[in-house]
């Protein structure tokens, strides 16, 4: 369990973290989404007293990360892919961790196995690519077996097999009651790895839900349809609580009906269809929406949800 | 990739609760620093490499210097001074550049982590820092100094074998002294330079800070050349060093080996102290 109680960091007149609250709990996976620079690494920073804040505290399992006894055992994470020296192995890098909490060269080798760097350990770390880089802190992270997991942008440079096996990996780690806090900046990575939501912009939070609530509120999005007859099936579609939008010649966006409904309507007037594609990047456009609001709105409400 | 993920699903799945876990129960003790320090050095090849060039350099100076002093010994006309030809000290003169290379592998020592980042590793698996710091002043201690008796031994050894009939063996009054007085002087050197790389960070900014207070700071006030300028240089580190090994009576103010080896001390508190607000103050 994580307690952010009005955290806040300034950086002389800049205010990257301002008077942030929340709370993020064992036994799913939180995401922490926001655009670049809306405070996310502060925060998580913070959180391991990396960074002192300005005004307000964190708490980890309700106690300042700075007075734990085996840090690593409490928290476990990774805050940037490459904080190795270049010049040592992955393997002597995890040795040196494990070393501070006398932690066993068994389990150096066993996280190592983990993220699947068995193969490299031996290698300069300086030398692994900014993947094999993320691995190696996720091992790094696992270390101490903690039952508090922070990753800052985990799934950056990681191929589509890495990034699955990271979701997974969350996912599992979730599920044995561990609180785990991952941030990222793509609303689509987060629907499908997150159980709940913090959402930040310019260092306030925005919202603070579950993740289907944002999902459904932004699926009532719009359907792209590609027929060469798209001006004949514009009216057969046209209905009450539906709106159609001419793209292109032969092309219609259309809201109010559902993927299925207009499969249908386009049989039975027996309208050839090229396309139908539900609106692709309708969660990305609902955080942007939801964003671009919170900065404005906060003055008034954001208080509320903070 | 398949392989990986069915390990980590074996690894991951129901699996012990985190409170019975392996590698629970152990914790953060300075002991277990100590030991992480030592790994961090010894698992660098670059700490063995600058730590055998220490050694040879000051062998092989007090070698060559050994060979010149041999050949003017034999026409002692040659000196102007007749300090030079202490063929205990002498010989042992060539320590400038051991002393660069102690005091770089002090300031790479903890600049290494911040440039690479290392350094946000270290301090998230111990927040509470200042250990950190301790720990590296022990083991870099340790291993300094017993490198550089090593090295000072070995110099003093080649160098009496190349004086030949001139030379004197370790029972002769002050060798001892002398010979581990330089080993420790080089020591308080790289000790000095962590110091202060502790508190500017960046590899070349405490390179720049060693080489003006070592080399630099003797230059200007010599230049200066006032009575309070004179007496000032005596406390400078390189004056210092040589007062702690100096195998002449001190005069005109200059310090004598006890004094030389407090004001040494002083210079590394200072820098070390100046580490601990640095530290302990700013954002890692």
């Amino acid at each position: 369990m994580i307690q952010a109680v009005e955290l806040t960091k300034r950086y002389g007149e800049k205010t990257a973290v301002d008077s942030v609250s929340f709370t993020v709990r064992p036994g799913r996976v939180t995401g922490f989404l926001g655009p670049n620079g809306a405070g996310k690494s502060t925060t998580m920073r913070m959180i391991v007293g990396l960074d002192r804040p300005t005004q307000g505290s964190v708490l980890v399992n309700g106690r300042a990360y700075r007075d734990d006894k085996a840090p690593l055992h409490e928290v476990g994470a990774l805050l940037e892919a490459k904080a190795v020296h270049t010049s040592r192995s992955a393997y002597n890098h995890l040795r040196v961790l494990a070393a501070t909490h006398g932690i066993s060269d068994r389990r150096v080798a066993t996280v190592l196995d983990l993220v699947g760097l068995s193969d490299v350990g031996r290698k300069r770390a300086g030398a692994f690519s900014l993947g094999m880089g993320q691995r190696l802190g996720i091992a790094s992270a696992l270390l101490g077996d903690p039952g508090v997991l922070l990753l800052d942008e985990p799934i950056n440079g990681l191929d589509p097999e890495g990034i699955r096996w990271v979701r997974d990996l969350l996912r599992g780690l979730a599920s044995e009651g561990r609180t785990v806090f991952v941030s990222s900046h793509l609303m689509s990575e987060m629907a499908q790895t997150a159980d709940h939501v913090i959402v930040v912009g310019r260092g306030r939070v925005i919202a603070d839900v579950p993740i289907q609530q944002i999902i459904s509120s932004a699926s009532t999005g719009a359907v792209e349809v590609r027929s060469p007859r798209a001006r004949e099936l514009s009216t057969v579609l046209a209905g009450e609580g539906v709106v159609i939008l001419q793209r292109a010649a032969d092309q219609l966006e259309v809201t109010g009906l559902t993927v299925g409904q207009i499969g249908q309507a386009a049989l039975d007037a027996g309208v050839v269809l090229h396309g139908l594609t539900p609106h692709e990047a309708s969660l990305e456009e609902a955080f942007m929406e939801m964003t671009r609001d919170a900065v404005d709105f906060h003055a008034h409400v954001g208080s509320t949800t903070s | 990739m398949s392989t990986a993920s069915s390990t980590v699903a074996a690894g991951t799945q129901p699996g012990p609760p985190a409170s019975h876990s392996p590698v629970s129960g152990s914790r953060v003790t300075f002991p277990h620093l100590v030991r992480a320090e030592w790994l961090k050095l010894q698992t660098l090849r670059s700490t063995w490499i600058t730590l055998a060039a220490a050694v040879v350099v000051l062998v092989l100076a007090a070698g060559l210097i050994a060979n010149h002093l041999h050949s003017n010994l034999v026409n002692p006309s040659a000196f102007n001074d007749p300090g030079d030809r202490d063929v205990l000290t002498t010989p042992l003169r060539g320590f400038g550049v051991t002393q660069l290379i102690m005091g770089v592998l002090g300031v790479l020592s903890i600049t290494g982590e911040y440039a690479t980042g290392m350094i946000r590793a270290t301090f998230v698996a111990v927040p509470k820092r200042l250990p950190v710091l301790w720990a590296k002043l022990v083991v870099f201690g340790v291993l300094g100094f017993s490198a550089m008796l090593v090295a000072a031994f070995a110099a003093f050894f080649t160098s009496q074998q190349v004086l030949g009939s001139y030379g004197i063996g370790l029972g002769s009054p002050q060798a001892t002294r002398v010979v581990v007085a330089l080993a420790g002087y080089l020591t308080l050197v790289g000790l000095l330079g962590m110091g202060l790389g502790f508190i500017v960070r960046s590899t070349s900014g405490g390179i720049a800070f060693l080489v003006g207070v070592l080399l630099v700071a003797p230059g200007i006030l010599a230049a200066l050349g006032t009575s309070w300028a004179t007496s000032a240089s005596h406390y400078l580190p390189l004056s210092a060093g040589q007062a702690m090994f100096a195998n002449t009576p001190a005069i005109g103010g200059e310090l004598t080996p006890g004094g030389g080896l407090a004001v040494m001390v002083l210079w590394v508190v200072a820098s070390v102290l100046g580490a601990v607000v640095v530290v302990t103050r700013r954002d890692a």
